[in-house]
């Protein structure tokens, strides 16, 4: 899970940060609002977390902007003021849901959490497809009931196929969304986390379509 | 004497009569005169040819052989006497005299001027006399005789009050007309202050944003100067809320930074000093955000109204988003354009807290419902959670919304609550009204 932190303050955009990807998202990150504008009209994440009050644009701006040029991503705003005519502003502007600072980090990753599920049309924090069972709330990944222990690249890579049950995601996707910006995003290097995955959750469970991409169902694996 | 149109009704009044009663005596005194004037004349004529009629008779004393030609001097009492002394006392009268025999005041010698007197007439009446002492010529041998012609003063004064008395009528009416016309002038010009009242009233319950400049010239400066004024309080109230705006990031973001490393300090281990300052930070927080509140609030002297189904849907749009992975059921039951004299800013925030708090306990549902009952709009946020005893919510209130026993939230959002209906003369209350359900009702004024 790929997500973009727009944060002007260092220390909480750090904080954030950790915090997220404690929680296995991959994070970028951007301290004003045309840069923040620009990574999330170009690049694919599964989630923001924006502050309202940037530099150079309002965060508000950068969500209209973003909705406008139809990027449907969730947004997470965080504002200080937290006046609720403001509130409504930014759901109206296309936000998602709101955190008045201060929050707690825990606070702000059920909301995360949530919201990304939301996005994809999940109601609950168990992801479940055929043995596989993720709990997006402590990270873990079960089979048959058995928790298997993964890195975090091969946690966001099986729980984005797991939040796309059904769905056949192509390689390129996966690595837009494992990767923050300017890592590596090596095409054998996802064939390489792949097949460890195939080894630790099962031969059967990712699927590969050729010259489509992967896919994860609720099919038994064969 | 408050009201300025009985002052200038009073005015004009106390003005136009003096007016009208100066004109009366003034006019009548012109009359009298005019007609003084004209009687003189009469009666210099009659004197003149008394003077002109005296010839000598046959034993050589003198006598007026022809009276003027009026026929009133031959009618007995008639009001119009003539009466001729000549040097040797004799006396010679007109017939109207009848037999009495005027007492006429002595003259000194002959002189070329008439004079005016006023004497006791043949009836005690007062005559309006003028007489003259002449030298007769050579020919009725140089004596001087009195020549005195007379009139019933009554008749004069008669005519004068029978035009006084024409007069008054029509001093009367113009009195009348004088003051309809001052009552609608009155009227005209104390309009465009009745329009300013009704301008100032529509901006004081927020139909009209500014009394605008179509006035008369008289009053537009006054016009001009409450815009001024509203403009001001208006940029104020900006600058308030953005000042507020600006404390709120300037205070939070340093808080944020603190809670970031209160994390830091779990994740090391030092739970003991990490929970001291998360408690001390969240009610650092709670008391901020109270605080800010108070700073944003606008309603205070607030002339403007909130529709309260147009602010509960935005409330409820944003906490609808919010809690949606609880699925909860939010309804709003709010009678289309039911306003409260509230700032819509300020009833968002106020309702919004309530909301929150009760989508943060309900189970499943929240309703926000909303009724007015004569000069007031009841407000309520219902949740089917647990509720707040009677008590503690009593004490809640009591304690002036005190924050650092509620660490649930529930003591914030009823302080901000309570805080913005006191500041509308409204209050909390809670309820059970409906079966299951805890309400908590904010009492708001409805215009």
């Amino acid at each position: 899970m790929r997500a973009l932190v727009v944060e002007d303050d260092h220390r909480i955009a750090v904080d954030i940060t950790q915090a997220l990807e404690g929680a296995g998202f991959v994070c970028d990150t951007a301290s004003d609002g045309e840069a923040a504008w620009f990574i999330g009209d170009t690049e694919a994440f599964d989630l923001v977390v924006l502050d309202l009050g940037l530099p150079k644009m309002d965060g508000l701006a950068v969500i209209k902007q973003w909705r406008g040029a139809g990027r449907r991503f969730p947004v997470l705003i965080l504002t200080a003021r937290g006046a609720w005519p403001e509130r409504v502003e930014g759901i109206d502007a296309g936000a998602d849901d709101y955190l008045v600072k201060p929050f707690q980090m825990e606070e702000l990753l059920a909301r995360a959490r949530a919201l990304v599920r939301r996005s994809v049309g999940l109601a609950s924090p168990f992801i479940e497809a055929g043995d596989l069972r993720v709990d997006t709330r402590i990270m873990r990944v079960y089979i048959r009931g058995t928790h298997v222990p993964l890195t975090p690249l091969e946690y966001r890579l099986i729980t984005f196929l797991a939040h796309h049950k059904g769905r056949v995601v192509p390689g390129s996707e996966l690595l837009d969304h494992l990767h923050g910006e300017g890592q590596e995003r090596e095409a054998n290097a996802l064939e390489a986390v792949i097949a460890r995955l195939r080894k630790k959750l099962g031969p059967g469970l990712i699927e590969t379509r050729r010259g489509y991409g992967y896919t994860i169902t609720d099919r038994e694996p064969q | 004497m408050t009201s300025l149109r009985i002052r200038l009704l009073t005015g004009a009044v106390i003005f136009i009569s003096t007016a009208l009663l100066i004109a009366a005596f003034v006019l009548t005194v012109l009359f009298e005169r005019h007609v003084t004037d004209w009687i003189d004349q009469e009666l210099e004529g009659h004197l003149e040819r008394l003077i002109a009629n005296v010839e000598r008779t046959s034993d050589g004393s003198l006598t007026v052989n022809r009276t003027p030609d009026d026929s009133r001097f031959e009618t007995p009492l008639s009001g119009l006497y003539w009466q001729v002394v000549f040097a040797n006392g004799r006396a010679e009268r007109s017939r109207s005299l009848w037999d009495v025999v005027l007492d006429l005041p002595p003259e000194k010698s002959s002189q070329a001027q008439s004079h005016h007197h006023s004497i006791r007439g043949p009836q005690g009446q007062t005559l309006y006399l003028i007489q003259k002492k002449v030298e007769m010529p050579q020919r009725l041998g140089r004596s001087e005789v009195l020549f005195a012609v007379g009139m019933d003063k009554a008749q004069l004064d008669k005519a004068v009050w029978r035009f006084a008395g024409a007069l008054a009528p029509f001093l009367i009416a113009l009195g009348l007309l004088l003051l309809a016309a001052t009552w609608l002038q009155v009227g005209l010009g104390l309009k465009p202050l009745s329009s300013i009242r009704l301008r100032v009233e529509q901006i004081r319950t927020g139909s009209e944003k500014r009394l605008g400049s179509d006035f008369p010239s008289e009053v537009r400066p006054l016009a001009q100067e409450i815009d001024t004024l509203l403009d001001g309080r208006e940029r104020q109230l900006v600058l308030a809320k953005a000042r507020a705006g600006d404390l709120a990031h300037g205070l939070k973001t340093p808080l944020q930074v603190i809670v970031g490393g209160i994390g830091r300090l779990k994740s090391a281990g030092e739970n003991a000093i990490a929970t001291d300052l998360e408690h001390a930070t969240q009610l650092m927080q709670r008391h901020v955000d109270r605080q800010l509140i108070r700073a944003r609030m606008v309603t205070n002297g607030s002339m403007v109204l909130a529709d309260v189904g147009d602010v509960a849907a935005r409330v409820v749009r944003v906490l609808e988003k919010a809690t949606r992975q609880r699925n909860l059921s939010w309804s709003i039951e709010v009678p289309s354009d039911l306003c409260a004299r509230i700032h819509p800013d300020d009833l968002s925030e106020a309702l919004g807290a309530l909301a929150e708090n009760a989508g943060r306990h309900a189970k499943s549902a929240v309703i926000i419902s909303a009724r007015r009952e004569g000069p007031a709009v009841f407000v309520t946020v219902y949740d089917d959670g647990p509720g707040i005893p009677d008590k503690r919510f009593e004490d809640m209130l009591r304690r002036g919304g005190r924050l650092d026993n509620s660490a649930d939230g529930i003591g914030l959002g009823l302080a901000i609550a309570g805080d913005i209906a006191e500041a509308c003369r409204g209050r909390l209350s809670s309820n059970r009204e409906r079966s299951g359900m805890f309400g908590i009702t904010m009492q708001l004024s409805a215009n």
